[in-house]
């Protein structure tokens, strides 16, 4: 049995002109679900991209299966990526895309689109293969960014993102995906600036904060560490007036605002918030598009973590 | 933490495996033909080189036609040859053939060869292809075999042709002798060829590969064609070496100066001291060539830094 990690970070710093990106990260993750959890500008981008081989370390030493990832193809054929930012061409069918960029792992043309479909079929879109990303939902378009990622079967899958923009129905289906690809024993990194939605996920999260590893642990502890800071959660929802109600009694909740676009929530148990109105809109009582954090309040949560 | 309590198996397969190169190709092939401009293009190219055939045809196999030919020959005092006529023929269609052509190619690799890196930029695709086992030199052979691809239907295939026909069509039994007598047509053909798409090819790959947007690929793109072929005209009205040099700036007219050679070779320019000036003025064949592998291998560079890493402004 090794005890080598899939991924090793040691001492890594990378910087842009005078802008740190990572500054002195060292950090391991082997299989299962790890997450990355940070506000916007934390260092979470670059740090996938130095794991992905995208950017050279300036300092340090990054290594992905026991190799260096920049300028390393090789490496490349253990590892897939679910970009933050939809990456298809959108003319062509969803299946023709990812046999293309199955053949790009090596893999003949027959072979590839054989797993190209079953990947689809994986991610729950076998009955829309044939149609082009372009009119896809953001659901559907993330789950074919996923099984592009894993059509060559990788080791480490790192996610950009992933659960961004997801309905809450969709972000569970999701979440379940990316867990049984841990329980496989891969190795699964996925970053978000969402502590919940990397506590769906993720068992060890790995807090970044301008360029630092600023906590390390399991979602239990950094919730619990957070659990006496109000987050500010927005629910973006049509059905505000009747949601209202069905949370107001919720513990933690501490003051509900109508807004626009739904409802802009104050708790100190935003798990349980998140929990809760997911499972109404599972039953259908109400209708959520999104529930998200809203930003400005996460940067005070991790201000609070480096006090 | 144990990487192997989970489930998790060593990776036992290779790193290596089937180069991505072919993949790449086919698909930015694919992606360029299926254009409407170059189904549009290539229609007329096509209409082009019918008209071509059929008057090849008729100059090479009408016997009024043959006959007035050799009049002109008569006219001269020189002798009675067919296959001559046949080669002073078929020099000057490939130049008349090729004047046109060149500047459809042209248009051709402007509006297939736009999106050929810029469409990867454009849909963020690029790290799909950064975190594949891909050698950046794959990605830019990938990219940088299409256009040679596209513009060998529309440059290449029809010249190679007219030699054949031309070859074809002599009396019984001197086919292979009018071929191998012959062959610095050939040449021509494929000299012409590798000078366009090389250069074409460099020019897009660049262009491409600087920006996302397709529409300022093709607008660049048009002014160094146009503006190439304007600055290689006054070129040609200056002397020393602002001549030199401006009469080898235009991409499409170093393409055909294989052909303008050999056609001022065969019947306009039978006077030493004419041919003479001519080779001043006219861009030269090796220095075409030179030109157009600069910009390829500068258009590849571009491809090679995009391919390398996200850290392009490094």
């Amino acid at each position: 049995m090794s005890e080598t990690p899939s991924i090793a970070l040691t001492n890594v710093s990378k910087w842009y002109g005078e802008v740190m990106g990572l500054n002195d990260v060292s950090v391991e993750f082997g299989p299962g679900v790890s997450g990355l959890l940070g506000p916007n500008g934390a260092g979470k981008s670059t740090m996938l991209k130095v794991i992905t081989g995208m950017l050279r370390p300036n300092l340090g030493t990054a290594l992905v299966c026991g190799r260096k990832p920049f300028d390393n193809p090789g490496v490349m054929r253990r590892v897939g990526l679910v970009p933050e930012q939809d990456a298809f061409y959108p003319h062509a069918a969803i299946l023709d895309v990812i046999t293309y960029l199955t053949r790009l792992q090596g893999y003949d043309k027959a072979e590839s689109r054989r797993r190209a479909m079953n990947n689809l079929e994986r991610v729950g879109l076998g009955h829309v293969m044939d149609r082009s990303a372009a009119g896809f939902s953001k659901g559907m378009r993330q789950r074919a960014k996923l099984a592009q990622a894993l059509a060559h079967d990788p080791d480490v899958l790192v996610l950009d993102e992933p659960l961004n923009g997801l309905d809450p129905t969709g972000r569970r289906e999701y979440a379940a995906l990316i867990r049984a690809l841990g329980d496989e024993g891969k190795c699964v990194l996925v970053s978000s600036h969402i502590l919940h939605e990397v506590a769906l996920v993720a068992r060890r999260l790995v807090v970044l904060h301008n360029g630092r590893v600023l906590a390390e642990g399991t979602a239990r502890e950094i919730r619990e560490d957070l659990s006496e800071y109000p987050l500010t959660v927005h629910v973006q929802t049509q059905d505000g007036e009747a949601l209202a109600p069905l949370i107001v009694s919720l513990e933690g909740v501490g003051r509900i605002e109508h807004a626009p676009t739904g409802l802009i929530v104050r708790t100190t148990q935003p798990n349980r918030l998140f929990d809760e109105i997911g499972a109404m809109a599972a039953e259908g009582k109400v209708t959520v598009e999104a529930l998200d954090p809203v930003d400005e309040d996460l940067e005070a949560v991790f201000r609070y973590l480096t006090q | 933490m144990a990487v192997y309590a989970r489930g998790y198996r060593p990776y036992e397969g290779s790193f290596g495996g089937r180069s991505p190169v072919m993949a790449i190709f086919g698909q930015g092939f694919r992606n360029a033909i299926r254009t409407r401009s170059f189904k549009i293009l290539g229609v007329l190219v096509l209409i082009f080189y019918v008209i071509f055939t059929i008057q090849m045809y008729v100059m090479l196999n009408i016997e009024e036609v043959v006959s007035e030919g050799f009049s002109r020959f008569a006219n001269r005092n020189e002798p009675f040859d067919f296959a001559t006529y046949t080669t002073r023929y078929l020099k000057q269609a490939l130049m008349g053939f090729y004047g046109f052509v060149a500047t459809v190619g042209a248009l051709i690799s402007m509006l297939a060869g736009a999106g050929i890196v810029a469409d990867d930029l454009r849909t963020r695709a690029l790290p799909l292809y950064l975190v594949r086992p891909i050698r950046p030199i794959e990605y830019v052979l990938g990219k940088a075999l299409v256009l040679p691809a596209v513009l060998a239907i529309v440059l290449l295939s029809p010249g190679l042709t007219f030699y054949l026909f031309a070859g074809l069509w002599q009396p019984d039994g001197t086919t292979n002798e009018w071929l191998g007598n012959n062959v610095d047509i050939l040449g021509n053909v494929i000299h012409s060829y590798l000078v366009a798409s090389f250069g074409f090819t460099g020019l897009m790959l660049f262009l491409s590969a600087r920006t996302p947007r397709r529409g300022t690929v093709m607008a660049i793109a048009a002014a160094v064609y146009f503006g190439g072929a304007m600055m290689a005209g006054l070129g040609s009205e200056l002397r020393g070496v602002a001549q030199q040099a401006l009469k080898h700036v235009s991409l499409i007219v170093n393409s055909v100066s294989a052909h303008v050679m050999a056609e001022a070779e065969t019947d306009r320019w039978r006077n030493e001291a004419q041919m003479e000036r001519f080779r001043e003025e006219a861009p030269s064949p090796t220095i075409g060539m030179v030109v157009a592998i600069a910009v390829l291998l500068i258009g590849a560079y571009a491809v090679y830094r995009r391919a390398r890493s996200t850290e392009v402004s490094e």
